[in-house]
């Protein structure tokens, strides 16, 4: 039932692809300046990065990379100048959004929304394939419904013109109506 | 004679008055189609379903296997459909009884003798209490040969013991009720049959008896249950049922 539109299936083809790239160079390019020389402060910022890159969108792992690139060149082998070398990379970052628009914010027609992601059908909801032979309900049904019930109620209707139910006398907890004598004088019980 | 309008002028004058005054505009709301006029579209087959409250129970498109009377023969339908027929003939019988043991025999000897279709009615309402119990049985041999039990309607299968038992009970309780010879040893039969209960057995017939024997309070007991609380429960199971059948995908299919 659900064909995914040519078009959004390409789109996150690409999608994946770039981030795919993207992330495996900040695996490798990322994990070191946390590991070596970033202080406490940076590196609190790195962890979550590499942890949840795949989600993230490319071009904002691109401008990190560049920024950690950055600070990193600059620093050299000197640890206690990583605190002033941190201040600039904001600055830096912002200029590389600049020059490098984020390749998202145009789709087909300008749309700047992003597509999240493709379910495919099937996987969260069990579609159908087959289209199964109906009939509505009226007249098909109904009509026939209504037949029997006027069929039954005629039947009980001349069965109970003709036939009576039962009536018999007034109960009477004295007298059991089968065997018709008092107990302990049936045939039977005297034989024993 | 000339200005005499001919019947079928009549008729479309009369047809107009009516589907123009104030009470027919009010039972059929705006867009309703039977004021609109019917046509057979696939549309107002919809409508027709969609718009009732009473239809509603039906989905607007069944399976095509599904209205074919060789299918269900009716069955469960039909034990619906007697349920209503008991419910409006009894609460005709109601009219003219009274539970207790110095008049309930009377009041049915001058429903028979005196009142106007009294007898018949009475006979409708015990030939249908068989009639009902014969048809969900009969439904039940059809569901259970039909394999219809299965998975996923496993649970309307015990929704269905259920209204079985219920039916069953419907019929005990009213069995005593006409308090004639005929009620009274039957019931003192099955209740005497309750008493060998294992445990509790003589508690259960005391509870059910309203004493150690069958009398007057006995009656009420019945009577209370029989057009009470008995079909208050079995409609709530019924409905139950109803709404199984469909969350189940419709009725099943032909083996
Ligand atoms: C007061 C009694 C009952 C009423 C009014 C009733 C009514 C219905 C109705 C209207 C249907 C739709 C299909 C058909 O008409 O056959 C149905 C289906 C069904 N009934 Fe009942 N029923 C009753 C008792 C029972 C009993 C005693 C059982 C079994 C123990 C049962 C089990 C089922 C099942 C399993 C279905 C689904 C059948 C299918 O999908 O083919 N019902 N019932």
């Amino acid at each position: 039932m659900t064909e995914i539109p040519e078009h959004l299936r390409k789109r996150a083809e690409e999608a994946r692809k770039k981030a795919a790239g993207a992330s495996s160079a900040s695996a490798s390019g990322g994990d070191a300046p946390a590991s070596s020389s970033a202080p406490a402060g940076s590196a609190g910022a790195d962890a979550p990065q590499s942890e949840a890159a795949s989600k993230i969108p490319a071009h904002l792992l691109e401008r990190a990379k560049k920024a950690r690139q950055k600070a990193s060149g600059d620093d050299g082998g000197d640890a206690g100048a990583t605190t002033t070398a941190t201040a600039p990379a904001p600055a830096a970052a912002a200029t590389a959004v600049a020059a490098a628009a984020p390749p998202m914010a145009a789709g087909p027609g300008g749309h700047t929304q992003r597509l999240l992601t493709v379910v495919k059908s099937g996987s969260i909801q069990d579609v159908k394939a087959t289209p199964q032979d109906k009939v509505h309900v009226w007249p098909h049904l109904l009509a026939v419904e209504f037949v029997a019930a006027l069929l039954c109620t005629a039947f009980l209707l001349i069965f109970s013109v003709f036939v009576n139910a039962p009536l018999l006398t007034l109960a009477n907890t004295n007298q059991t109506p089968n065997p018709r004598r008092p107990p302990g004088t049936s045939s039977a019980s005297r034989s024993c | 004679m000339p200005n005499r309008p001919s019947p079928a002028q009549r008729l479309a004058d009369l047809n107009n008055r009516v589907q123009s005054s104030q009470a027919w505009n009010s039972i059929f709301r705006p867009g309703s189609i039977f004021r609109k006029g019917y046509t057979d579209s696939p549309r107002n087959r919809s409508y027709v379903i969609m718009n009732s409250v009473l239809y509603h129970l039906h989905p607007v498109k069944v399976k095509r296997h599904a209205v074919k009377v060789s299918y269900t023969l009716c069955l469960g339908g039909l034990s619906f459909f007697l349920f209503i027929l008991l419910t409006v003939t009894g609460i005709f019988l109601m009219f003219f009884y009274r539970p207790t043991a110095a008049q309930a025999w009377n009041d049915i000897y001058t429903l028979q003798t005196s009142v106007t279709f009294g007898l018949l009615v009475r006979n409708m309402h015990r030939w249908a209490a068989h009639l009902m119990v014969l048809s969900v049985f009969l439904h039940m041999a059809r569901v259970f040969y039909h394999g219809a039990y299965k998975p996923p309607r496993e649970f309307n299968w015990v929704i269905g013991v259920i209204l079985l038992t219920l039916t069953l009970l419907l019929s005990f309780t009213g069995y005593l009720l006409p308090w004639d010879q005929l009620a009274l040893w039957a019931v003192t039969v099955g209740t005497n049959m309750m008493g060998y209960t294992p445990v509790f057995g003589n508690q259960v017939r005391f509870a059910l008896l309203g004493g150690a024997e069958i009398g007057t309070d006995t009656l009420l007991r019945w009577y209370v249950l029989h057009v009470l609380m008995l079909p208050f429960v079995i409609v709530i199971f019924m409905a139950i049922h109803f709404w199984r059948v469909r969350k189940d995908g419709g009725i099943s299919g032909p083996l």
